[in-house]
């Protein structure tokens, strides 16, 4: 009977041409094979790739909570620009109130601000038609509008026209109370109450995101004219003024100058004076702080995961030994016992790794749903979190790999 | 890292050692590779430890022989085969294999030799037990960069002709001591080699089983003319060898044809 099996093909019957190419095909044969090997799961390598599947999910929940709130705030601020300014005066029960006059005369002065608008902000709670709101009730004059670009969706706004009279252009929350209370939306000349004021409503404002620096929710808000504040809050004057800062003015400058004239025409009043460009920049500080402390959180774990690999990869090149010493016997080369063995803690780290990736991801869209913020993933979370895999893999893999290398196969074949 | 073949030594060193594997050795079926040792000696550790496994021993093995080697434990068997099969280098003397000397070869290139030129069998089987029959057969091809598919046709192939047809998808532990020593000689055959050293093969098997893997060995000898060395304990075994070699304290006692 002939051995055909062994004769059948003939010449060597596999890639005998040495070179780059045949030794791409060894090393290609040996990562698919250290693929085979890792399915003999243990407890312990379970709970490695659990370490770093959690240090993983710690940096890359960190990256994507950070940029879905840089993203938020980002987004915020591109909608009123970077030279927002808000002037709040502080309480000064001593002092004179800054009348709606010298506020607007801040524009004029010359200290660095150019459009303002005055406000007065008062909370209280609105009756209409049996229902009862929270509101807040701001008196302004027209520049409001302008400056911060919001209009009348039915109706009109308030005008300095109206003297001190008492109209009101309400915001869409408080239309939609009102709505819901009667059956049907409020018209121009019904009457809403806050206190012993009772207004007539002219208009409704469209629907108006919070700005962050005034933080009025005008949805929420009655506007009434600057005339009638005295007529609806229980002080006199101007609680805060917003305004634009005047091109290539410096902030600081700026601020202190309307300090001043604040101090001047209050009799010793103060004011905190706020640029949007400078509460970006303390977001944007935090959010790296932030970032920061769970990327050494991260950290840590990666390394408390990595030492669990490479735990695991020491017992494993022991436990193997006998294994090694056959591959060694039928042929493989030290480097490429290291090679099997580096490829198995890569695929171990890798698989931690995909594991904290998606949860990460899945922590950072939680939070961003939670928080109310539309969620962006980072464009660096994939990369990185490959990136650490393969840190992580090679750093800690190389040490088991080179002490299963360096098995003398004789010893090893012994072993057994 | 494509380089210019004659720009890398270690290449080129590579390139000449197959090409006088090639030479030395037939296409498998056409004859196996001489082997020539020239006292050799093999000294382990040192000072009080010191111990000498072989001791200036010289034989030579003709290509295509069927070679038994005895001799009483710690003699210097497993010793004598590990340098035949470079998985070991002597401490002193010469080995030429195929015509080539191997003193001065590096570990990588003794392990390109292992891999072309050496197959193994070892008494206590050494398959990978997490591995079908097929796969534990098909190993070696790995390190020759063959694509999976490929190498479980080889060994499909060689495990139907050492009898485990029906057996490809056993583990080691579902399988009896003589078809596990059977997968392991269709592992040591995969690569086509021109040398197949077994150590005590039939060790761990019955005297039954030990016939029907002994019967595996000589046709691998007749049909392809593959150099074969056993060691073995076992006189019965030694009688189907046509040259019986005797090792006692690391030198040649005895070496003559089988009675
Ligand atoms: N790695 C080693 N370190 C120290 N001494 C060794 C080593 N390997 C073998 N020896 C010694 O060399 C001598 C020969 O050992 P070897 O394994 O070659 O004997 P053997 O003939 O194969 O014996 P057995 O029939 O029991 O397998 C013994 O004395 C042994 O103790
Ligand atoms: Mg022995």
């Amino acid at each position: 009977m002939m051995f055909t099996a062994f004769g059948a093909e003939h010449g060597p019957g596999m890639p005998s041409h040495r070179g780059p190419h045949m030794a791409l095909a060894v090393l290609r044969e040996i990562l698919r094979d250290s693929i085979g090997n890792l399915g003999a799961g243990r407890s312990r390598t379970i709970l490695s790739v659990i370490g770093i599947a959690i240090g993983t999910a710690a940096v890359i929940a960190m990256l994507e909570i950070g940029h879905t709130a840089r993203q938020h705030a980002i987004r915020l601020y591109e909608a009123i620009g970077v030279d927002f300014v808000l002037v709040r005066l502080d309480a000064n029960r001593a002092g004179a109130p800054l009348g709606f006059a010298a506020a607007r005369h801040l524009a004029d002065a010359g200290l660095g601000l150019d459009a303002v608008a005055p406000l007065a902000v008062g909370h209280g709670q609105a009756v209409s038609a049996g229902t009862q709101v929270p509101v807040s009730l701001v008196a302004a004059g027209p520049e409001l509008f302008t400056l911060t670009e919001m209009a009348a969706a039915t109706g009109r706004v308030v005008t300095e026209r109206d003297g001190p009279a008492l109209f009101a252009v309400v915001g869409t929350d408080i239309a939609g109370a009102i709505t819901r209370s009667t059956g049907r939306p409020p018209v121009v000349g019904d009457h809403i109450r806050a206190g012993s004021a009772v207004m007539t409503i002219v208009g409704r404002l469209a629907e108006t995101p919070i700005n962050p620096l005034i933080g009025i929710q005008f949805d929420r808000a009655a506007v009434v004219p600057a005339s009638a504040a005295r007529r609806v809050m229980p002080f006199d004057g101007v609680t805060q003024i917003i305004g634009r800062l005047t091109p290539g003015f410096d902030s600081e400058r700026m601020s202190e100058r309307v300090r001043a004239y604040v101090h001047r025409h209050t009799r010793g009043g103060d004011a905190t004076v706020m640029v949007s460009a400078e509460l970006i920049e303390n977001v944007e500080k935090q959010m790296r702080i932030y970032q920061i402390l769970l990327l050494a959180i991260g950290s840590v774990s990666l390394v408390v995961g990595g030492i669990g690999i490479m735990n695991v990869m020491l017992m494993s090149a022991l436990e193997r030994r006998a294994e090694i010493g056959l591959r060694r016997a039928i042929g493989a080369r030290a480097g490429e016992i290291r090679a099997m063995f580096l490829a198995e803690s890569v695929m171990l780290s890798t698989f931690g790794s995909a594991c904290g990736l998606i949860l990460g991801m899945a922590i950072g869209y939680v939070f961003a749903r939670l928080s109310g913020w539309q969620f962006v993933v980072a464009p660096s979370a994939v990369p990185l979190g490959i990136g650490m895999a393969l840190v992580v893999g090679l750093f800690f893999g190389s040490y088991p790999a080179a002490r299963a290398a360096a098995v003398s196969p004789i010893e090893a074949l012994r072993a057994t | 890292m494509l380089m210019p073949h004659t720009a890398d030594p270690v290449r080129e060193r590579q390139m000449e050692t197959s090409a006088a594997v090639r030479e030395g050795r037939a296409e498998p079926g056409r004859g196996g590779i001489a082997l020539r040792l020239e006292g050799i000696s093999k000294v382990y550790g040192a000072g009080q430890r010191r111990v000498t496994a072989l001791d200036n021993l010289t034989l030579s093995i003709g290509a295509g022989q069927l070679t038994a080697i005895m001799g009483s434990s710690g003699s210097g068997k497993t010793t004598l085969l590990n340098i035949m099969g470079l998985l070991d280098a002597a401490s002193a003397g010469s080995y030429h294999m195929g015509g080539r000397e191997t003193a001065r070869l590096s570990s990588d290139e003794m392990a390109i030799l292992r891999k072309r030129s050496i197959g193994f069998v070892f008494q206590s089987f050494n398959l990978l037990p997490r591995l079908t029959a097929l796969d534990n057969a098909a190993l070696p091809l790995i390190y020759h960069g063959l694509p999976r598919r490929r190498r479980r046709e080889r060994a499909a192939r060689l495990l139907q002709h050492v009898g485990l047809a029906d057996h490809l998808g056993h583990t080691p532990a579902q399988l009896s001591g003589g078809q596990c020593q059977r997968v392991a000689i269709a592992r040591a055959l995969i690569a086509r080699p021109a040398l197949l050293l077994a150590d005590e093969p039939t060790g761990a098997l019955d005297s039954l089983t030990a016939s029907e893997i002994l019967r595996q060995f000589s046709r691998v000898n007749d049909e392809f003319g593959v150099t074969v060395v056993i060691i073995t304990h076992d006189p019965l075994v030694a009688d189907h060898c046509r040259r019986r070699v005797t090792v006692r304290d690391g030198a040649i006692l005895a070496d003559g044809a089988t009675p």
